[in-house]
């Protein structure tokens, strides 16, 4: 359950944090250079709010096994980008927390943060669906 | 647990994500500045505004640099400006934009701002900071720290 409270607050935060300025978000992005140009505007409009999503789910009842597994998808994602990024060493901001983030992605706390909020989604995930 | 149960969960993240994306599509249309879609680069985008800073390539920027009579502006926040600059290059982030007026005496000196790369925009923020403090010699350089550094040249 506080597992579960913090997941939830996390995405929300996240997504709260992005929601007022996809252009910085999209910014933040493109700067990864991962991305074509057609992909990076849907995903900058749609992830604080598929994050934001993901929160509230998790803190009801009806969909929270669905909303374990799409922090378990989000959470996997962010930590491939960021060793990807870091691998790449790329200096860029992480925007994981809207535009003025102040992490670094060449700074590795981010990749540790990234696997913690995975293990935490996989640890929920687990509760949901093998105990009783 | 089941295999069931994870494919039911899938389809419910897809279909949300789905939403999302409409969400975030129909709020988009309602904001006063759109994200455009495909995303363009600062630099690509049409400027509506008159009296704004020029843009020079790599080219530019170097020759301007080994003329030395050229002041070099590193918009990007500090603790980037301290791992590596622009030899001779002075740091004015976004937040101290307010300090443009006070920069120089010297309204017609050159100057050339850049951030990380092509897809920040904080080295137009600054220079059109610059422009509106009466500078009439300013230039962004888009390829930014990313395209100094990758043609090796001095930091």
């Amino acid at each position: 359950m506080i597992a579960r409270g913090i997941l939830a607050a996390v995405f929300i935060v996240a997504g709260v944090l992005k929601l007022p300025d996809p252009t910085a978000f999209a910014e933040g992005i493109a700067g990864f250079r991962l991305l074509p140009a057609w992909a990076v505007g849907p995903l900058a409009l749609g992830m604080p709010v598929f994050e934001l999503l993901t929160g509230f789910v998790l803190l009801g009842n009806r969909f929270r096994s669905a909303g374990a597994l799409a922090a378990i998808g989000l959470s996997l994602a962010f930590a491939l980008l960021y060793a990807w990024a870091l691998a790449r060493g790329l200096d860029v901001r992480c925007s994981c927390f809207g535009g003025a983030g102040l992490l670094r992605v060449s700074n590795p706390v981010g990749l540790l943060r990234a696997l913690a909020l995975l293990a935490l989604a996989a640890w929920v995930y687990r509760r949901e669906n093998f105990s009783d | 647990m089941t295999a069931k149960n994870v494919f039911r969960d899938a389809a419910v993240v897809a279909a949300g994500f789905l939403l999302s994306l409409a969400v975030g599509f129909a709020a988009n249309r309602l904001r006063s500045d759109p994200l455009p879609i495909p995303y363009r680069a600062p630099a690509d985008r049409p400027s509506d505004e008159a009296g704004l800073p020029g843009v020079v390539t790599l080219a530019g920027a170097e020759a301007a640099w080994r003329a030395g009579d050229t002041l070099f502006i590193d918009a990007r926040e500090p603790d980037f400006f301290e791992d590596g600059h622009v030899p001779g290059a002075i740091n004015l982030p976004v937040a101290r934009t307010a300090d443009a007026r006070t920069l120089s005496g010297d309204r017609e000196k050159a100057v050339i701002v850049y951030c990380t790369g092509a897809d920040c925009r904080d080295s137009r923020t600054v220079a059109q900071a610059l422009c509106a403090a009466g500078h009439r010699n300013v230039d962004v350089f888009a390829g930014g720290w990313d395209e100094w550094t990758r043609a090796g040249l001095p930091q």
